[in-house]
């Protein structure tokens, strides 16, 4: 535990002095947010917004993050001095969650003003989805297992992923396969069914990400 | 002592033997010759090789990239190296120990400025002085010289002597040999370039 606070310390007062990190992953949804003013009838068509938030948050910080500290071999003295790599991923996790809701706390307080819901209600529900989207962070870390593709490269092609993806969640119908629409739908998922699903989806989630987290290696794959 | 036997990683070193006892190690080679992934693999980051190397389980290794931000203070780093190794009172830890070497007035005065307007020397020093503060029995330095001054030169070159006076074996690689004149004893391991 001692070592999950000291990275979790360390992310933290990253964060703290990297101001567009702090906020890009809450301008597009706000962006989106205004733009689609006229669609948002219920707190619940929020959990889109929510879920595009959560999902930036994790692939970015977690499975890109440590696709590009690998490839740098930015750890290798600190896991020489303690091999941590479960440590440094839970940390992770802790960072972006954190993250996750300070920028649920902004835009919920923007969404509470514009639509005048109810701000508690907003912040039990947009809790509960970060607390069922764990399994995600774990998915995320899966990306350190590409290694044809280097880490800028795997960070271009999730941001085309996460705009294209957002984007088409307002302008079709085909959303089915729609990453943000599946993690946002977990809010009103309530049949047998969906729990089924929900469950075997995150064991497997889990599965690949602790597998990944096994394989992980602080040297890089694209230099010596 | 830490024993290379039959060592080889991929077709850039093949079949390395060393045997390096607890004291000053330098290892020599051209660029390219494999002098960092030697150093990868002996302190067990990278385990892709063939062969064997053992007595290698107490050991820490400053290499030339750290994930750290500039944007950070000295302390911040002294903290968080500590908080890893588990050492509390790290303030009073570290300042002991820049007391020992007459750095007490330096680091005071740095040690609540960003990283970012340090020199590039004084920098490595903060890394140096902050790894050489844990406890092994093998310490890993890659290119610990370069872009430090005269003065932090002598300094690191004291503190190698230092390391082994304690009976603690040291490895570093390194383009500067000038250094080198100021260390008691120095063991030279060349490396040859496989590839030629």
């Amino acid at each position: 535990m001692r070592v999950v606070i000291a990275y979790y310390k360390l992310n933290l007062k990253m964060l703290r002095n990297e101001i567009f990190t702090l906020i890009w992953s809450l301008l597009l949804p706000v962006i989106f947010l205004i733009l689609n003013f006229n669609k948002i009838h219920s707190f619940y068509d929020l959990r889109f917004f929510w879920a595009f938030i959560i999902l930036s948050c994790f692939i970015y910080g977690i499975g890109v993050h440590a696709a590009k500290l690998r490839n740098e071999g930015l750890l290798k003295t600190y896991f020489s001095i303690k091999e941590s790599r479960y440590e440094f991923f839970f940390s992770n996790i802790l960072t972006q969650i954190t993250l996750i809701f300070f920028n649920f706390l902004l835009f919920n307080i923007a969404a509470s003003i514009i639509f005048q819901f109810n701000i508690f209600q907003l912040i039990y529900e947009s809790t509960l989805l970060i607390v069922f989207s764990i399994p995600i962070a774990f998915l995320s870390f899966t990306l350190t297992l590409i290694t044809k593709i280097n880490a800028t490269d795997i960070n271009t092609i999730v941001s085309i992923f996460m705009l294209v993806s957002f984007i088409a969640l307002f302008s079709t119908d085909y959303n089915h396969f729609n990453l943000i629409r599946i993690v946002g739908d977990i809010l009103i998922d309530n049949t047998l069914k969906d729990y089924s699903l929900y469950l075997i989806v995150s064991i497997c989630s889990i599965i690949l990400g602790l597998f990944s987290l096994k394989r992980y290696s602080v040297i890089s794959l694209e230099s010596r | 002592m830490i024993n290379i036997k039959n060592f080889t990683y991929k077709d850039l070193l093949v079949n390395v033997n060393m045997t390096l006892n607890k004291e000053f190690n330098y290892i020599h080679g051209a660029n390219g010759t494999g002098k960092s992934t030697l150093l990868d693999c002996i302190s067990n980051l990278n385990q892709k090789y063939t062969g064997e190397i053992s007595g290698n389980n107490s050991l820490v290794y400053l290499n030339q990239n750290l994930y750290f931000s500039y944007k950070l203070k000295f302390k911040d780093f002294v903290e968080f190296i500590f908080s890893l190794e588990g050492i509390k009172n790290y303030k009073t830890v570290y300042f002991k120990y820049a007391e020992k070497y007459g750095l007490l007035e330096e680091f005071s005065k740095n040690w609540n400025k960003r990283i970012g307007v340090l020199s590039g020397g004084e920098r490595k020093k903060l890394y140096f002085s902050t790894i050489c503060c844990l406890d092994r029995d093998w310490y890993l330095f890659d290119e610990p010289f370069s872009g430090v001054d005269t003065s932090g030169k002598e300094y690191m070159s004291n503190q190698f002597n230092n390391l082994v006076a304690m009976d603690k074996g040291v490895i570093i690689t390194t383009h500067e040999t000038e250094p080198l004149n100021n260390i008691s004893f120095v063991k030279k391991h060349i490396l040859e370039d496989s590839q030629h």
